[in-house]
């Protein structure tokens, strides 16, 4: 059941009343019962690996609290004995927890990566590698719930949260639909506690969360599925291609890739405000950033919370020497990469994001000596345009990899970026012969001007309070244009394939 | 709390006001299936059903004219049988045809996806109704049925290529915009020609007595429908129009040989008009008859009609309702369908004198304007009189040369030069189309360029470049270039 269908509209509306209806002490069971609905639309099967990596986690908490409040036996010996063993008792079960749980995502997502990997390393040196491949299909949204709970291990650990006794309410947590299979991927200490919380129905929620549904709806059917022809025309066979029309796939696929996702988080957001919870922000203009650093400040920021909490702090961060700095870094976006998908290329894009930032540090005094030799105002609008367009470039360039098909496609338009066929630029031929029609480019471009001005926007004013002071009338035609935006220019019905959201495959 | 409940109750009015009038935008120009609605109720004595075969190669103008036979083509393009059970429920809503005619081929035909009602998604053409709703659980997949329902939802990607000409009809404009205006009888095909092999001629179905399988959904439907056609009170006709295919395929003809046991086991009739007997019964011929394998084109639905009629005529005891004025719209039909069969026949014509004189007097609705480019040479001189037919008097040879022409109000805009580049922009009161015509000669820059309410309608070739333009049909009705300077003058070429 993906956001953009009418059977979630469906379901949402039924799930909405019911929840208003039933007393509070009743409703995390029909938000269970929702998501596990939810999820099961996919594949009812796999609803028995989450439940698994549900009480796994839920017992590793509950185990980690009983350590904390020292109700483990605590055995023989001084304190500071019985204190390591306390420490080694928690590092057990955070070592257990997160073996089991990244065991189940390796196993569904990563075995066949792996042996392909090693099959590869194998054939280089000419020897038979001989493991079979499994044939299992990648449980959606494995990834998100399993770090989604394995946070909540870690925040009990370091004792940021209690544990949380009521399985019901914690498994709520972990599979709670709006953001279950693409995130955005919430902490416990912002989400968990939120389910004791009685929420009673709110009309200004309500018409909020509508909003910003509409307005993940309009980045994904009216902007990301339709860029997507084009994207896919060109990336399915890049060979066919010159320079200027893999640029502006590329550049298209930026498009598509931030409409796609953080189209799915507004709807997320949405659904949950309706229902009275707050779920953290994941996108804030990421191509409007600066500089790489900022642009993971911006995109996917829970992920990037999620990996500086567990693994670039746990690595050591900032606070270790440069070297080791940079290794931490390195390791951070790789292992990020991995996550994104069980691929050579995303292992490729975290690789080029990681060294961005390297040298990106590396190079920061010889970049100032040089904007100071050239006496550049850096609060100078021109120059902030300038370091704009070079972290978009860098994005640009590193999606290539996370776009094509094969190490190979991406290598070949990295080595084929000049810009021989310019004529192109000079006839219609990118606007009508990629996958779309004149008239779709048209309202593509069109869209994506609106989204950015309006997200910009944003970024002065809270567009939520300052339509509220708008007269009826004037809201009621804004709400109107989005819906019939979205029902007239939206890819869907019987001339689309419903497309699923792009986060879905990992 | 109440004035909360007021506000969404009423933007959801508004909404939906809203959502009726946008839909009514994105409705396409209906298959006749949906024209059916505007038919005045209980006139239509003949139904013919089910798909293409019938509104190319039966022609209920024919049968009115021939007859007085009151029919109406009730089709879409390769309709299924479960469809056509549907599409009659929706047409006993309002007629009761004494005869419905059913062409078989569709009990042969098999259908990949099950849920497909036809070539076209002909759901949308329905009117809200159970009916409605049971045909699009037949005929449509799960995950589309909620948005076959709705229209906009269905054909809102037509914002891509809506036009004021796609608009959908109002009863009104019936008559005059619909494509199948003459009683659902498809004009596309009426003077194309496929030869087929003239052995055909005298050829009959490979001889076999085997009974070929009907598809279990088809087979389920086509017995609905022979019992609708007892608790409804109409005579089924079986029918199959003259086509090629059954000579070759032998499991076409196998499935007709199981079609023949049902009709006799439940008292119908089955016509097989490609039988030998029939096609030389009505004069048919292969060659000049077929528009594709088949499709009859108008030379072979008129003999097919003609002969049909005759017995539709005689075996259900059918009345002439001619002169009848709740009959009225056959009698316009008639006479629109056989004064475009007369214009289209006009555009069979390959050279200019032949087109000016297969011409007059067919249409009082055309309006004609022209332009040329380079020039024309002198010898256009001797056909200097019937070019005034199109309102052409006087060209400067080797010049430029506009003309606008509107016979029935005498307006006729001329202009002609050997020295300069003309141009006209003729918005005349009275004129039913925006007009734009520019015009140069050799050596003042030698182009020309004719636009009907904004759209350019020639191909900027040398010499005589005309537009026909059919006031009554609101359409283009032919726009073709004679070059005078070639061989073989006077060739018409599109």
């Amino acid at each position: 059941m993906i956001f953009n269908s009418l059977q979630y509209l469906a379901f949402f509306v039924v799930v909405v009343l019911l929840y208003f209806l039933f007393p509070f002490r009743y409703r995390w069971l029909w938000l269970l019962t929702s998501s596990y609905y939810f999820y099961m639309c996919w594949d009812a099967k796999y609803a028995g690996l989450m439940l698994l990596s549900t009480f796994i986690t839920y017992l590793s908490g509950i185990l980690l609290q009983m350590v904390n409040e020292r109700r483990f036996p605590e055995g023989k010996g001084n304190g500071i004995q019985k204190q390591n063993r306390c420490v080694f008792q928690k590092k057990a079960i955070v070592f257990l927890s997160f073996a089991t749980n990244i065991g189940i995502l390796i196993f569904f997502k990563y075995f066949n990566f792996f042996n392909r990997v090693g099959a590869d390393l194998f054939g280089n040196i000419s020897l038979n590698w001989g493991i079979p491949n499994v044939n299992v299909l990648l449980p959606v949204g494995i990834s998100f719930y399993t770090f989604q709970a394995l946070s909540y291990t870690m925040d009990v650990y370091r004792g940021k949260v209690e544990a949380e006794r009521h399985f019901g309410k914690y498994a709520l947590f972990v599979s709670f639909f709006p953001q279950l299979v693409a995130g955005p991927i919430e902490q416990s200490s912002n989400l968990l506690n939120q389910f004791n919380r009685d929420n009673k129905f709110d009309y200004d929620a309500m018409r909020d969360g509508l909003l910003m549904i509409g307005f993940g709806l309009f980045k994904k059917v009216v902007i990301a599925d339709r860029v997507a022809a084009l994207v896919n025309t060109v990336y399915d066979k890049p060979t066919l291609y010159g320079g200027v029309t893999l640029s502006v796939a590329t550049v298209f696929f930026a498009v598509q890739i931030y409409c796609d996702f953080s189209g799915y988080t507004d709807i997320a957001i949405g659904s949950a405000k309706i229902l009275g919870y707050d779920l953290m922000t994941n996108f804030n203009l990421p191509y409007f950033s600066r500089s790489i650093v900022e642009f993971w400040r911006r995109w996917h920021i829970s992920l990037g919370a999620w990996f500086r909490e567990y693994l670039y702090i746990p690595l050591g961060g900032n606070r270790v020497k440069l070297h080791r700095k940079y290794i931490n870094l390195m390791i951070t976006f790789l292992v990020s990469g991995l996550w994104h998908g069980a691929d050579y290329t995303f292992i490729i894009w975290g690789f080029l994001h990681g060294a961005y930032q390297v040298i990106g540090y590396m190079t920061k005094n010889i970049r100032a000596k040089i904007v100071d030799l050239l006496r550049v105002d850096t609060a100078s609008f021109g120059y902030k345009l300038f370091q704009t367009a070079v972290t978009f470039a860098l994005v640009c360039f590193a999606w290539i990899f996370f776009r094509a098909n094969t190490i190979q496609d991406a290598l070949y338009i990295v080595q084929n970026l000049k810009w021989n066929d310019y004529y192109v630029l000079f006839d219609d031929s990118i606007m009508t012969s990629l996958g779309l029609v004149r008239k779709e480019f048209d309202v593509a471009i069109i869209s994506i001007c609106i989204l950015f001005g309006i997200e910009r926007l944003t970024t002065k004013i809270d567009i939520f309070k300052a339509l509220r002071k708008q007269h009826l009338v004037f809201r009621w035609l804004v709400y109107f244009v989005i819906i019939f935006a979205i029902i007239i220019f939206g890819s869907y019905g019987r001339e689309y394939n419903a497309a699923d959201f792009i986060y879905f495959q990992f | 709390m109440k004035v909360n409940i007021i506000k969404t109750i009423t933007f959801l009015a508004v909404f939906c006001v809203l959502f009726n009038g946008v839909s009514w935008f994105f409705r396409p120009m209906a298959e006749n299936c949906s024209i059916i609605y505007y038919e005045a109720p209980n006139t239509i004595d003949v139904l013919i059903t089910p798909h293409s075969q019938v509104f190319c190669g039966i022609n209920p103008n024919v049968l009115w004219q021939e007859d007085g036979i009151a029919a109406f083509d009730y089709v879409s393009s390769g309709q299924t049988t479960w469809a056509t059970y549907n599409f009659l429920i929706e047409a006993l809503k309002t007629q009761k045809p004494k005869v419905v005619v059913f062409d078989v081929l569709c009990l042969f035909r098999r259908y990949a996806n099950d849920y497909r009602p036809g070539s076209q998604p002909i759901h949308n053409t329905f009117r809200p109704s159970f009916n409605k709703l049971d045909m699009i659980q037949k005929g449509v997949e799960p995950k589309g049925r909620v948005s076959t329902m709705v229209d906009l939802l269905y054909w809102h990607t037509r914002w891509r290529n809506i036009s004021q000409n796609s608009l959908p009809y109002t009863e009104q404009d019936y008559n005059q915009k619909s494509f199948h205006r003459y009683k659902g009888f498809y004009v596309d095909y009426i003077f194309k020609v496929s030869s087929m092999s003239a052995e055909l001629n005298d050829t009959n179905y490979p001889s076999t007595e085997t009974e070929g399988e009907i598809a279990e959904k088809s087979l389920f439907y086509f017995f609905k429908i022979i019992e609708l056609s007892r608790e409804k009170g109409f005579d089924l006709l079986l029918v199959k129009t003259p086509s090629t295919e059954p000579f070759t395929d032998k499991k076409e003809t196998e499935v007709y040989n199981t079609v023949r046991r049902i009709a006799a086991e439940q008292g119908l009739t089955f016509l097989d008009y490609n039988d030998k007997q029939h096609r030389d019964a009505m004069g048919f011929d292969f060659t000049t008859d077929m528009a594709d394998v088949r499709h009859l084109n108008t030379s072979g639905a008129t003999k097919l009609t003609r002969y049909m009629g005759s017995y539709l005529k005689l075996e259900y005891d059918l009345p002439d309702r001619r002169g009848d004025p709740k009959y009225a719209s056959w009698d316009e039909s008639a006479e629109g369908y056989f004064q475009f069969e007369a214009l289209e026949r006009v555009k069979t014509k390959a050279d200019l004198c032949s087109y000016l004189e297969a011409l007059e007097g067919v249409s009082q609705d055309l309006i004609f304007v022209t332009g040329v480019k380079e020039g024309v040479s002198e010898n256009l001189e001797f056909i200097a009189e019937p070019l005034k037919q199109i309102g052409i008097s006087q060209i400067e040879p080797g010049g430029s040369y506009i003309c606008v022409y509107d016979p029935v109000s005498g307006f006729r805009y001329e202009e002609t030069s050997a020295t300069k580049k003309l141009r006209g922009n003729i918005y005349k009161e009275g004129l039913p189309i925006n007009v734009e015509v520019v015009s140069a000669g050799q050596s003042t820059g030698n182009t020309v360029s004719i636009k009907i309410n904004g759209k350019e309608q020639t191909k900027n070739r040398r010499g005589l470049n005309v537009v026909i333009y059919d006031k009554k049909l609101e359409r283009i009705f032919d726009s073709f270039y004679v070059d005078t300077f070639e061989d073989e003058p006077f060739t018409i070429k599109r």
